[in-house]
């Protein structure tokens, strides 16, 4: 009996000890838990990182949606980009696609109870940590965009879009987890630990964006440069003068341009 | 007479455990399919059970309120209520509580808000606030515990924590009024800051919800006690404290109706981008029905009159379909809100301008079903509720008085 005491009050001991730890170690307020994982402290605002979407290029064949699905291998009914039909002009139909925004100043993370959405501080590109996502859904109420898509229930479907579009580069969100775009982190995090430069390196170039056939999406670092891998760069000051963010009078800041088609 | 009662009661229990296991099979579905089983979905995130949680947060108002006039204005006169209004409150945030965990997708996570938190989120500071008034309801419900009978004889311990805790109420009290009164608005901020929605992007939305649960807590206590009152046969709560506590609401109902009045006639006078084409698009479909039949003048003007002609309102018929009709304002109320704010959503597209496309929104209304295991979830969680409420009266000393002179 006195046996079993000991054990429980070591067992209890460890128990409050590893809590402690854990909560000491992952603690919100600590500078080293707001730098992404894996990377060092690299001074802030050297990245600004922009996706273009030229409208007058965009044909609607949604390549970038099956590109998406595959590498971040979403289940079927999730999708982080989508394609939707607009107005025509004539004969000529415009399409809009729409990636998450990636905020400067996120509805969602304002929102979330468990700090499970943040802003990266090396980037300020908004995240899901999925470890922390408690699955209260107020972060889905609070996206002006529709952006953000719950895991109603475990994703067991095989994906279709693999190998065809690409490989899973991220392990599949579990049930119960809110879940977006996230401008391919990996491969940003790959460019800023080799110093490669997306929308010119493909292999540190969004997914979206390269599986695009008409350079119709771009992307890049907006104190950089900005542009599709096969059909060279966009200048800056074209984005500055004639990019449109959705919902700008909300204040939220979208990462996302959109080129309108000039109509004559 | 005797064995004329008992077979009533037996089928009351009967039923209300076969609901709860009806729940309880719900509540399997739900954590082994996961969410899938209910109607939600990525627009409509949050059905009824947030709906269920808002209602039994504000119907259990009732707690906080009678403690504050009870230990802070020192009203004695309506002591005879406190201990009901203390059991129901447990009840409500414990129903509340029931129903988060099936809501969440995590469940196993409910705790991540205070070892991670989001310090900047109204929900995190309500998640504090509900944890807190939790707690000291259980605190202020222990004495009333250590009272029974069994736990003067078998928990003897219980009795002096109850004894100890009875003596420090006050303290207790004025930390439960306050955290309520800071969550009972919050509610309401939740949705007041979603700039998303222009339905609920409104600086009146915390007003409405806090004066709309003090209206309703009181109407809670006094349909609660006289149904209980009936089915036992015996006038557990006297008519004369009822009276007041249907003033006091109907004081609350009027200013609640004012405030309303203002939102809604600002939220239709003015033009605000979206709002007002989601509203037009709204009034449209049975929301208005709801709004206008069932928050303005059933649950609003009616029991507002009743209250305040003594003559309606001294009668226990007349106290009692009022109370129940500010009870059934305030759900619908908080149904409107949570989900028609959600089904009014929009589409962002571009509008086609000579020379230009310039961002422009489309309202939509989506489509909402609770799926009957949303249902029978609600059902097991009420159920839970009333047996709770049930066995507390049968052995707990709830509606005796005689706790005034052990507390001199």
């Amino acid at each position: 009996m006195s046996k079993n005491t000991v054990k429980r009050r070591d067992f209890v001991k460890i128990l409050t000890g590893a809590a402690v730890a854990t909560t000491i170690a992952r603690n919100p307020f600590s500078p080293t838990n707001l730098v992404s994982k894996g990377l060092g402290a690299v001074e802030q605002g050297r990245y600004e990182w922009v996706m273009v979407i030229d409208q007058a290029k965009c044909i609607g064949c949604n390549f970038c949606t099956f590109a998406c699905k595959a590498v971040n291998d979403t289940p079927p009914d999730i999708y982080w980009n989508l394609v939707f039909t607009e107005k025509s002009i004539g004969t000529q139909m415009i399409y809009i696609s729409k990636p998450c925004m990636q905020c400067e100043d996120p509805p969602c993370v304002a929102v979330c109870p468990a700090h499970a959405t943040y802003e990266r501080s090396i980037d300020g590109i908004v995240v899901v940590d999925y470890d922390k996502c408690v699955g209260c859904r107020y972060c889905m109420a609070a996206c002006p965009y529709g952006a953000r898509y719950f895991n109603w229930k475990k994703p067991t479907e095989t994906n279709l879009y693999i190998p065809k579009w690409g490989t899973p580069e991220v392990p599949r969100r579990p049930r119960g987890v809110v879940e977006k775009c996230t401008f391919c982190i990996q491969r940003l995090d790959k460019a800023i630990r080799e110093n490669l430069t997306p929308g010119v390196d493909p292999e540190v170039t969004p997914a979206c964006v390269n599986a695009c056939p008409t350079g119709a999406r771009n992307f890049g670092n907006l104190r950089g440069v900005v542009g599709h891998p096969k059909f060279g760069l966009i200048p800056t000051q074209v984005i500055r003068a004639r990019g449109v963010q959705l919902l700008k009078e909300l204040g939220t800041l979208p990462r996302v341009y959109y080129l309108p088609p000039v109509v004559v | 007479m005797e064995s004329k009662r008992l077979p009533l009661f037996e089928a009351w229990i009967t039923s209300l455990i076969a609901l709860l296991a009806l729940g309880v099979y719900a509540a399997y579905l739900i954590f082994t399919q996961g969410l899938i089983v209910t109607g939600m979905d990525d627009v409509v995130v949050w059905g009824i059970w947030i709906t269920a949680d808002l209602s039994f947060i504000a119907l259990s108002a009732g707690a906080f309120m009678s403690s504050g006039i009870v230990y802070l204005f020192r009203a004695e006169k309506f002591k005879p209520i406190l201990r009901v209004a203390i059991l129901i409150g447990l009840i409500g945030y414990l129903c509340t509580l029931l129903t988060l965990v099936m809501d969440i997708g995590r469940p196993e996570r409910f705790y991540y808000p205070y070892i991670f938190p989001g310090t900047h989120s109204v929900m995190w500071e309500i998640y504090w606030c509900i944890t807190i008034y939790t707690t000291m309801l259980v605190i202020e419900i222990a004495p009333i515990v250590g009272e029974s009978e069994i736990a003067e004889k078998r928990f003897p311990f219980v009795t002096r924590i109850g004894n100890w805790l009875h003596k420090n109420m006050i303290v207790f009290a004025t930390i439960g009024v306050f955290a309520s009164l800071l969550h009972q608005a919050s509610l309401g901020a939740l949705y007041g800051i979603v700039k998303a929605h222009p339905v609920w992007y409104k600086p009146t939305m915390p007003i409405l919800f806090i004066i709309s649960a003090m209206a309703a807590g009181p109407c809670t206590i006094i349909v609660v006690s006289m149904i209980t009152s009936k089915a036992l046969r015996r006038e557990l709560v006297s008519k004369e404290v009822l009276y007041e506590l249907g003033k006091i609401s109907g004081f609350i109902l009027a200013a609640y109706i004012v405030f309303k009045a203002w939102d809604t006639l600002a939220m239709g006078y003015a033009y605000y981008p979206l709002r007002s084409e989601q509203l037009a698009l709204l009034s449209g479909s049975l929301y208005n029905v709801l709004f206008w039949g069932g928050e303005i003048i059933l649950g609003g003007i009616v029991p507002a009159i009743i209250l305040a002609i003594p003559r309606l309102r001294r009668t226990p018929i007349g106290l009692f379909t009022a109370s129940i009709l500010v009870m059934v304002g305030l759900v619908l109320f908080r149904f409107d809100v949570n989900v028609y704010g959600l089904m009014a959503a929009y589409m962002s597209s571009f509008y086609l301008l000579p020379g230009r496309l310039t961002p422009f929104l489309e309202p939509i209304l989506v489509g909402y079903t609770p799926t009957w295991v949303e249902w029978a979830a609600f059902l097991g969680v009420f159920s839970f509720g009333a047996l709770v409420y049930t066995l507390g009266v049968k052995y707990l000393p709830i509606f005796t008085h005689e706790e005034e002179t052990v507390h001199k």
